[in-house]
C-alpha cells in the first residue's frame, strides 16, 4: 500500500472525504448512517482508480487526481445539498469509473480512430436526429434523450464526436478536400453545421464551447493565419447579429448587463448566485452553515455559487486552479505526441476542460452572460459525468500511446544502429 | 531525408509553442475569473447583503432582536417584539416616521434608515458582534435621532389633508428637529402587505420623501440667495423703480397681483416680494453671480452627508443665457429645482451667521449594555457667507414677518424671521406655497422650512402658519 501513507497525494482525496462526510453526519447528529456509507463509496472508489491508474504505466497520476479533488469537492456540496442527489452521483462515479477503464482500454488498444472521420460528423446528425424525434423537453430545451429511466444529454457526446472529427481533419488534411475548397473550409462548414443545429436546440454554451475549441485547434495546427482570422471576424459577426435578433440570446444578455432590474424575475438566478459568493466571504461560512438553497438550480449549473458560499473565495479559488493544472496536464501530454491525431485529440480535450468550466463559473458570477452548460466532474449529472471521465481516459491512454510509441520508435532506432 | 526531419521538427515546436500560448490564454481566463470573484467579495459584499432581495439576512436577522428607533428625548419611534419565535417590527406612531425610519419588511425588503442602518440595528456592527458573545439575547443597537416627537406630530397635524412637506433644523448644530412628508404611509406589517399595490399606484405617490426627495421650483424664497448675492457682490444700495410690470424681450412679467411700488431699495424689494426689482437685479447681477451663490448654498451639488437617500435640487443653466431667462432665474421660476430639505439648511445657515451646519438625523447609537457604538455622521460645518450678509438678510427677513408679505407667521412675544414664495407649477393652475423662517431673530433655536403642493392662494395663507406652529412647539417647550 506504497499509495496510501500521508505523503502521497492521494491521502490529500482521502482526507478531504473524511472531514467532509464526517462534518456531514456531524449535523445529523450521527442519526444518518447512509452519509458514512456514502464517504466511504466515494472515497474507496476514487483511491482504488487512482492506485489502478498509477499501476497503469505511462499513465498521467496527476490528472486523475485532480479530477479526485474535484469530484470529490463537487460531490461532498451536492450531497449538502441534496442527499438524494449525492447518492445518485456516486452511482454515477461509479459507472464513470468503469467507463473510465474501459474507454481507456479501448483507445490505447483499437488503433481504427482516425480511419475516418465523417463517421464523427455522421454520429453527431444521427443523434440530432433522434434529440428532435424521441427528446424530451426538460427545463424549456428539446435536448434530452430518455431511455427508459434514463435521460442522456446527446450534446455532450456530440462534443467529444466533434473534437474526434477535427483530430481526423488536421491528420489527414488530404481527406478533406473538395475540389477548389481547402481542408480549412470544409472541416470549418461541417463544424459550423454542428453548431448551427446545437444552436436550434437552444445550447448556447455547448455552441460557444464547441466554437473556442474550434478556434483554438485552428490556432495550434493550421499556419494560415488569415483563415483563423476569417473565421473569429465570421465567428464574431453572427455572435452580435445573434444578440440584436435573436430574443433568447437578447434577453441573455440584458439579464447580464443588469440583472437588477428584475430580481424577481428574469435576473433571480444570477442575483441569487450573487449574494451565495458574496455571503460566502473569503473563508466561506463552513459546511452547511451557509444558504446556497435559495439559488434555483444549484446542485446542476450553479453549484460553484455553494462551493463559494460554504467554502469561500479561496475555496473558488482552489477550484479553478484545479482545472487549471488538468488543462495544463493535458497541453503537456500532448506536447510530447508526435501523432497529429493524438496530439490533436489531447488539445481539443484539454480545451474543452478549460472553456467549458470557464463559460459556466463566468456565468454564475455574472463576469460573462450566462448560458447553461455542466461544471465538469462538479455539477449533478450522469452523462455529464460520464463523458468528462471518458475524456480524461482518452487523455490517459493518449498519453501512454505517447509512451508506447516512444518505445517503438527507440526499438526502430536500435535495429537502424 | 534529413531535411524532412527538420521540417517536421520546427513544426512540432511550432505547435508546442501554440499550445502554451494558448495555455496563457486559458490561465488568464481563470486569472481573471478569480480577481472577478475577489472583486465580488472585497468591493460589493455590502450591497449583495443588503439588497432586499437576499433572503440571508433574514436567517440571521431572526437570531438577533431588532433594535429599536428612539427620538431625542428617548422615546420608542420603532421597536421590535418576539411574538410565537417570530419577530414583528411595530412602529408606534405607524405613518408617522415612514419617510425618516422606512420599513423592514420580510416582502418589500428595506428603506430608508431601516435600510441604511441595517449593520447597526441587527447587531452586525463590530463592537455589538463582539459584546453579543457575552449576552443571553443578543440584540441590535438602538439609535436616537435627533427629532422630537412633538414637533414631529404638529408637523402632521398641520399638514393633514395637505399634499407637503416640513423640515425644522437646529441652526447652531445641523440637527434635524423635525421631517414629515404627507402623505405618508403607515409601514407597520399589515398595513403594508394590505395596502402595498395601492400605495405604489396611487397618484398622490405616498412613498415619495417630499421632504428630501421632492424637487420643487423655489419661487420667491430664491430672493433670499439673489439677496445675499447682492449684498456680497455690490449691490447693497441697489435701488430700482417698480411699476408692477417688466418687459424682457417679447414677454412681459409681472409683480404678484400686479401691484407697482414705485422707487424701491432692496430691504423694500425683499419685505414686498417684488418680482420686478429682483428680476432687474438679477439681468443686472449676470447669472455666473447667481451661480455661484445657488452653489454655496448647494442647490444642485451632492453635498449632503444625510443618513437617507436625497435628490440634489437642479441648477442647470448654460453659461449665456438670454435676459428673459435670467430674470427667471432670479425670482426661482425657470428650470432651478429644490427640495424642502435644502431651503431648511439655507435657512439655518443665514440663522447661524452665515455657517452651514451638516444636517443630521442621528444623534447617537448605543448598543444592548449602553455603550455610545456611533454618533452618526460626523457633523462638519463651513461659513458660505459673511457673518454681517447673514445679520443683513435677517434682519431684512424678520422685516418681512413684522410688516412685510409674512405677517401670517407672527408669534406674540417672539421675533421670528421668514420669507414667503409661491411656486408656479406647470400641471396645474394652483401654485405651490413656501415659507421659510427662524426664531428667535436675537438668537436663533430653529429654522423651518414649509411646502404646501397645489394649494392655490400664497405662502402666507397656507405655509406660514404651519411654520408659526412648529416654531411655538420648539420655544415654549
Amino acid at each position: 500500500m506504497k499509495h496510501l501513507n500521508s505523503k502521497t497525494p492521494v491521502f490529500m482525496i482521502i482526507l478531504i472525504n473524511l472531514l467532509g462526510y464526517g462534518l456531514l453526519s456531524l449535523m445529523n447528529d450521527f442519526s444518518d448512517i447512509r452519509i458514512l456509507y456514502s464517504g466511504i463509496a466515494v472515497t474507496i472508489t476514487l483511491s482504488l482508480s487512482y492506485i489502478v491508474v498509477k499501476h497503469l504505466s505511462g499513465c498521467d497520476g496527476y490528472i486523475f487526481l485532480f479530477v479526485a479533488m474535484l469530484f470529490s469537492v463537487g460531490e461532498i456540496m451536492l450531497y449538502r445539498i441534496s442527499p438524494s442527489f449525492g447518492e445518485k452521483q456516486i452511482l454515477w462515479l461509479i459507472l464513470g469509473v468503469l467507463v473510465f477503464f474501459v474507454a481507456y482500454c479501448l483507445v490505447l488498444k483499437l488503433n481504427f480512430w482516425d480511419k475516418n472521420g465523417y463517421i464523427y460528423y455522421i454520429m453527431s446528425l444521427i443523434l440530432f436526429v433522434a434529440t428532435f424525434f424521441i427528446g424530451s423537453t426538460i427545463g424549456g430545451s428539446r435536448n434530452w434523450i430518455r431511455i427508459a429511466s434514463f435521460t442522456i444529454q446527446p450534446s455532450e457526446i456530440i462534443k467529444l464526436l466533434v473534437i474526434f472529427f477535427l483530430a481526423d481533419r488536421y491528420a489527414h488534411p488530404a481527406r478533406y478536400k473538395f475540389k477548389q475548397l481547402s481542408p480549412a473550409i470544409v472541416s470549418s462548414l461541417i463544424v459550423y453545421s454542428v453548431i448551427g443545429f446545437m444552436l436550434l436546440q437552444r445550447e448556447w454554451g455547448t455552441s460557444l464551447l464547441l466554437l473556442l475549441i474550434h478556434f483554438s485547434l485552428m490556432f495550434v495546427f493550421n499556419d494560415e493565419k488569415w483563415m483563423l482570422a476569417g473565421n473569429i471576424v465570421l465567428g464574431v459577426i453572427i455572435g452580435i447579429l445573434g444578440c440584436i435578433f435573436v430574443s433568447h440570446i437578447k434577453l441573455r444578455i440584458n439579464v447580464w448587463l443588469n440583472p437588477w432590474n428584475d430580481v424577481m424575475g428574469s435576473g433571480y438566478q444570477v442575483t441569487q448566485s450573487l449574494f451565495a459568493i458574496a455571503a460566502g466571504g473569503f473563508f466561506g461560512t463552513g459546511l452547511g452553515q451557509g444558504s446556497p438553497d435559495f439559488i434555483p438550480e444549484v446542485h446542476s449549473d450553479f453549484i460553484y455559487s455553494a462551493i463559494c458560499e460554504e467554502f469561500g473565495v479561496f475555496g473558488g479559488i482552489a477550484i479553478l486552479m484545479l482545472y487549471f493544472m488538468l488543462v495544463y496536464r493535458g497541453i503537456r501530454i500532448s506536447m510530447k505526441i508526435k501523432d497529429t491525431f493524438y496530439k490533436t485529440l489531447a488539445v481539443g480535450i484539454s480545451c474543452m476542460f478549460g472553456y467549458q468550466s470557464f463559460i459556466i463559473l463566468g456565468g454564475v458570477t455574472k463576469f460573462i452572460p450566462l448560458t447553461g452548460i455542466t461544471l465538469p466532474f462538479i455539477s449533478y449529472g450522469g452523462s455529464s459525468l460520464l463523458v468528462s471521465f471518458i475524456s480524461i481516459a482518452i487523455l490517459e491512454a493518449v498519453s501512454n500511446k505517447e509512451y508506447v510509441s516512444i518505445e517503438q520508435e527507440e526499438e526502430i532506432e536500435v535495429e537502424e544502429d | 531525408m534529413k531535411k524532412i526531419d527538420k521540417k517536421s521538427i520546427t513544426k512540432e515546436y511550432r505547435q508546442g509553442t501554440k499550445s502554451l500560448i494558448l495555455l496563457v490564454i486559458i490561465g488568464c481566463l481563470f486569472l481573471t475569473l478569480g480577481i472577478h470573484i475577489t472583486v465580488i467579495e472585497t468591493m460589493h459584499k455590502d450591497d449583495y447583503m443588503n439588497h432586499s432581495a437576499n433572503q440571508r439576512q433574514w436567517i440571521t436577522e431572526q437570531s438577533v432582536l431588532r433594535g429599536s428607533f428612539i427620538d431625542r428625548n428617548g422615546l420608542i419611534l420603532a421597536h421590535s417584539e418576539s411574538i410565537d419565535n417570530e419577530q414583528v417590527r411595530i412602529y408606534d406612531f405607524g405613518s408617522l416616521y415612514a419617510h425618516i425610519i422606512g420599513y423592514s419588511s420580510r416582502t418589500y425588503g428595506k428603506s430608508q434608515l431601516e435600510f441604511s442602518y441595517n449593520k447597526y440595528l441587527s447587531g452586525m456592527s463590530d463592537v455589538t458582534d463582539i459584546a453579543g458573545n457575552f449576552v443571553e439575547e443578543k440584540r441590535g443597537d438602538t439609535i436616537q435621532l435627533t427629532i422630537d416627537n412633538d414637533l414631529q406630530s404638529m408637523a402632521q397635524k398641520m399638514l393633514n389633508g395637505k399634499n407637503g412637506a416640513v423640515v425644522a433644523i437646529k441652526p447652531d448644530n445641523g440637527e434635524i428637529l423635525c421631517m414629515y412628508s404627507n402623505p405618508s404611509f403607515d409601514p407597520n406589517r399589515k398595513s403594508l402587505e394590505t395596502n402595498w399595490n395601492a400605495l405604489v399606484e396611487s397618484e398622490k405617490s405616498p412613498f415619495l420623501s417630499r421632504a428630501t426627495s421632492g424637487l420643487y421650483a423655489p419661487g420667491s424664497v430664491f430672493k433670499t440667495i439673489m439677496l445675499a448675492a447682492a449684498l456680497e457682490q455690490g449691490y447693497e444700495d441697489y435701488s430700482v423703480y417698480d411699476n408692477g410690470t417688466l418687459e424682457i424681450g417679447d414677454k412681459i412679467f409681472e409683480n404678484q397681483g400686479k401691484k407697482a411700488y414705485g422707487q424701491i431699495n432692496l430691504k423694500e424689494a425683499y419685505m414686498v416680494s417684488s418680482n420686478v426689482a429682483f428680476m432687474k437685479l438679477g439681468v443686472e447681477m449676470g447669472p455666473d453671480i447667481i451661480r455661484e451663490y445657488s452653489k454655496k448654498f448647494g442647490i444642485g451639488l451632492n453635498n449632503f452627508q444625510l443618513e437617507i437617500p436625497y435628490k440634489n435640487g437642479n441648477f442647470n443653466y448654460s453659461s449665456k443665457l438670454p435676459d428673459g431667462e435670467i430674470a427667471l432665474m432670479s425670482i426661482g421660476q425657470g428650470e432651478t429645482l429644490v427640495t424642502p430639505l435644502q431651503m431648511a439648511v439655507m435657512t439655518a445657515t443665514i440663522a447661524n451667521d452665515g455657517i452651514y451646519q451638516e444636517p443630521h438625523l442621528i444623534a447617537k447609537i448605543t448598543n444592548t449594555i449602553g455603550f455610545t457604538v456611533d454618533y452618526g455622521n460626523d457633523s462638519s460645518s463651513s461659513r458660505v457667507i459673511k457673518s454681517s450678509t447673514a445679520n443683513t438678510i435677517k434682519e431684512y427677513m424678520t422685516e418681512t414677518v413684522e410688516r412685510g408679505t409674512g405677517t401670517t407667521a407672527k408669534i406674540p412675544g417672539i421675533i421670528v424671521g421668514g420669507k414667503t414664495g409661491t411656486a408656479e407649477n406647470e400641471t396645474d393652475g394652483k401654485e405651490h406655497t413656501w415659507f421659510i423662517g427662524f426664531a428667535p431673530a436675537e438668537n436663533p433655536e430653529i429654522a423651518v422650512a414649509v411646502i404646501c403642493e397645489y394649494s392655490g392662494g400664497s405662502g402666507s395663507q397656507n405655509s406660514a402658519p404651519i411654520a408659526r406652529e412648529i416654531i411655538k412647539t420648539w420655544l415654549y417647550k
